[in-house]
């Protein structure tokens, strides 16, 4: 394993598989994401290079072929594949996770008296992220992992718009962008899209129990967009009595 | 003016100089002795047609540094300037690296880099940079995103880039016979330059 160098960038996220720092590319200007995995101690030292490189590459190529084909997602600047390096493009905005959380604390909030217009917006991106799952599906990619905190709300044209400040975020100048492939593969099956979408229903109605409503806007999108959307939906229907694992490997 | 400038992540001692030429005149001359390997012309030529923004370049100089100072990795061609035209490559044909990316004898615009670093004693940014803009006979031009996409050649872009997959949902879905958000110049052009850098980094991993 080639041996690990400081990042220079701040880190804004440790998880299990991952650290996530930000900083610039080429130049002072270029925010950058890097995700680097670092090496697991307790692995055997051949088995962890192995798994680093090949996670590592797996994700490039998905986030690679996922953008080129025109479904927003973080574009692929540098790989480092023996350290397990990624830098990439840098998404600018909340994620949907955040972005439901601030809104549903605005809707609590009793001197918020324009809720309707909240509402209208907020079908508009649930109705966006139907549409972009549909568009992954249709070129053969499955996301692996889509869950609230996958998914990020980017304001186009406003760069400087303020990610907190979500309520006044125009929604419909917004687009979804996917991020973290690091569980994703190329398929054509429909079995897969469809457990693609019911990880995102188990995870979108734990994280928001008052979302059931908003889930069935992104399944109407999505129903409506994606082309193969008539079998997957079918599927849909299956893995939801039985759970998401079929094959009961792993 | 030529460029210079040290990259994030790399160490600061090293620059490069970067500079664009139009109406260049002696591209045969310089593409000879690249081939006799005389050390006097020992500058990565690029030809600007296959460039579609300035951050291509800059990134491919990334990746050459990167390799040279990474005892693991190292570099596949004889210095770090040769490495810098194979490095924007999406393939490991180093020759075909050369051909496509690099100058030709007939090349009538140039974009010369020179990678120094800044640490040894020898190294002067005067005469480096005296010397970039003597070297090419042509005339210079600001090293920008704006003066490349003058010079850049699309079809030859998609062609070694291999971009025809490039906005495939969209052309799926107007094939099918819906309506598509058309999409602005700016937008064509980031989604190009990012298609392009994406192909150059997953190079050897596809």
């Amino acid at each position: 394993m080639a041996p690990p160098r400081p990042i220079d960038g701040t880190l804004l996220k440790q998880g299990a598989e991952a650290h996530v720092y930000k900083s610039t590319f080429l130049l002072p200007n270029l925010p950058c994401l890097i995700k680097i995995r670092p090496t697991k101690p307790y692995r055997h030292a051949t088995l962890d290079i192995r798994l680093t490189k090949h996670r590592c590459v797996s994700e490039a190529r998905l986030l690679n072929r996922c953008r080129s084909m025109g479904v927003l997602c973080p574009a692929v600047y540098f790989v480092d594949e023996k350290r397990g390096e990624i830098i990439m493009e840098w998404i600018e905005g909340p994620s949907v996770r955040d972005f439901l959380h601030n809104y549903m604390d605005d809707a609590s909030n009793p001197s918020k008296d324009e809720p309707k217009i909240i509402d209208v917006r907020l079908d508009a991106l649930m109705e966006n992220i139907g549409l972009t799952i549909g568009k992954l599906h249709d070129i053969d990619i499955i996301h692996g992992d889509l869950t609230t905190s996958n998914l990020m709300v980017k304001s186009r044209g406003t760069p400087d718009a303020r990610a907190s400040d979500s309520t006044d975020t125009s929604l419909a100048d917004s687009d979804v962008v996917l991020i973290d492939f690091g569980l994703g593969q190329v398929s054509s099956s429909d079995e897969d899209k469809a457990v693609d979408l019911y990880v995102l229903e188990r995870a979108f109605l734990s994280t928001h129990p008052r979302a059931t409503r908003l889930f069935n806007i992104i399944i109407d999108s999505y129903k409506r967009n994606c082309l193969g959307s008539a079998v997957v939906l079918r599927r849909l229907q299956e893995v939801r009595l039985r759970g998401r694992k079929k094959s009961m490997l792993g | 003016m030529p460029t210079t400038l040290s990259v994030p992540h790399l160490p600061s001692s090293y620059r490069l100089h970067i500079a664009l030429f139009t109406s260049v005149t002696n591209a045969a001359h310089l593409h000879s002795q690249l081939l006799a390997k005389n050390s006097e012309y020992e500058y990565a030529f690029i030809e600007p047609s296959i460039l579609v923004s300035h951050l291509q370049p800059i990134s491919a100089g990334f990746r050459a540094i990167h390799d040279l100072l990474d005892p693991d990795v190292g570099l596949r061609t004889p210095n770090v300037h040769s490495e810098t035209v194979f490095s924007l490559s999406p393939t490991h044909n180093i020759t075909d690296s050369y051909r496509r990316f690099g100058i030709s004898p007939s090349s009538t615009s140039v974009l010369a880099i020179k990678i120094l670093d800044t640490s040894l004693a020898s190294y002067s940014e005067s005469s480096t940079l005296e010397r970039l803009a003597a070297i090419v006979e042509g005339t210079e031009v600001d090293f920008d995103t704006k003066e490349i996409r003058k010079l850049t050649d699309l079809t030859k872009v998609k062609k070694y880039y291999k971009l025809k997959d490039m906005g495939y949902v969209d052309q799926l879905y107007k094939k099918k016979g819906r309506a598509i958000e058309e999409k602005s110049e700016d937008e064509v052009w980031r989604d190009l330059e990012v298609a392009v850098l994406g192909a150059m980094a997953l190079r050897g991993l596809v």
